[in-house]
């Protein structure tokens, strides 16, 4: 067996369950949400992939331009930069339209409840939207200072970003949720 | 002109997430069709994102590995003994099975936190460790067969690997995670 493998998997995996338990507490505190709009569980694997994935190759797409020099070791917003971020959130709101429009499929499919194709749809917009915006710009300040301190961002990004993104889209489920119950759909 | 353009992002980007979300709906419609139980046993809502981060860690490890080992030429894209690939399998399940002990610990000290009821620590080690473990050896078969499959396409599997197992680990880590729990009597 590989001892270094095992010492270095170990450590990504402990510290990832330890930030992404909280992710877990925050899905179980969210109950009422779930119980009340029923559908919206379909919804929460699909879109912790999502967010996972749209991080994790934005801070791999920034670890490269910074090894190449594309992108400046600065937080200033150069061209190159703002392709990016603007890249990032429209993928983002492509896929939440998706995920929304998946979650009702699938309860047809199988049927389930829902509750409701437009409230599904305006759940994972809602929640899509806030929380790519703090993921993009958490991401991009991140990969930036780890990279200024020497660091390599491709080795530490990746698992960070998928953790992080669990425990932001948690919170930004249950406020779309919140906003969505308080309308009354 | 700028190397970056966002729609190019967007329509790369587009193709192999979008076909992880969708794999990854039927992990969620796994789990709604248990929706009242686990509004019954919050416990097992606190285990589902951190069982699919933790396969998902598992599969990002896997997925990268097996990739460099191909690059290297040290894996050929067959279907042959590896002594390399066998040790590191053993490997992934050593850390599978530690991770599951330690993610059991973290769930019930959160149950235990939240005041949740219900909880078997047992029962909860159980589903944790055959939930983890077996889905760990699943993610190195997919990886395996993903990485030499794209590679025998001449396609990076850098690039395709990663999402492919994290998506697939986590319909299946939903599966079992029901099931083991049904088998256990917890629910």
């Amino acid at each position: 067996m590989f001892k270094n493998t095992i010492r270095q998997g170990l450590l990504t995996q402990f510290v990832s369950l330890t930030i992404d338990v909280l992710a877990g507490i925050g899905l179980a505190l969210m109950r009422g949400a779930l119980e009340e709009l029923p559908g919206m569980l379909i919804m929460v694997p699909a879109f912790l992939q999502m967010r996972g994935a749209i991080g994790g190759t934005l801070a791999s797409r920034l670890s490269s331009a910074l090894h190449v020099g594309i992108i400046e070791p600065r937080l200033k917003l150069s061209k190159e930069l703002l392709q990016n971020i603007i890249g990032t959130l429209i993928l983002s709101l492509v896929l939440s339209v998706l995920i929304g429009c998946l979650a009702h499929f699938m309860c047809l499919l199988f049927g389930f409840t829902s509750a409701g194709f437009l409230t599904l749809l305006l759940l994972s917009l809602i929640a899509g939207a806030l929380s790519s915006l703090v993921i993009t710009l958490v991401t991009v300040i991140m990969t930036i200072k780890v990279y200024q301190r020497g660091l390599d961002p491709d080795v530490i990004m990746g698992p960070i970003i998928t953790t992080l993104g669990d425990v932001v889209s948690i919170p930004c489920l249950f406020l779309a949720a919140l906003v969505l119950m308080a309308m009354g759909l | 002109m700028t190397v970056y353009k966002a729609k190019d992002i967007v329509k790369q980007g587009t193709v192999s997430i979008t076909a992880s979300v969708v794999i990854d709906s039927f992990a969620g419609t796994v789990l709604n069709a248990k929706l009242e139980t686990l509004l019954t046993l919050p416990v097992l809502l606190i285990l589902i994102p951190c069982l699919m981060d933790m396969t998902g860690n598992m599969g990002c490890m896997i997925g990268s590995k097996i990739a460099t080992y191909l690059h290297l030429g040290l894996v050929r894209p067959k279907i042959e003994r590896s002594p390399y690939l066998e040790k590191y399998a053993v490997t992934m399940i050593v850390v599978a099975a530690l991770s599951s002990l330690y993610l059991t610990f973290l769930a019930m000290t959160a149950s235990y936190f939240l005041g949740l009821k219900g909880v078997e620590p047992v029962k909860i080690l159980i589903i944790v460790l055959v939930t983890g473990v077996s889905t760990s050896v699943i993610a190195i078969i997919v990886g395996v067969v993903a990485g030499f499959v794209t590679y025998r396409y001449g396609w990076d599997p850098d690039n395709t690997t990663i999402p492919i197992v994290t998506a697939v680990c986590d319909v299946i880590g939903a599966l079992l995670l029901i099931s083991v729990a049904l088998a256990v009597g917890l629910i």
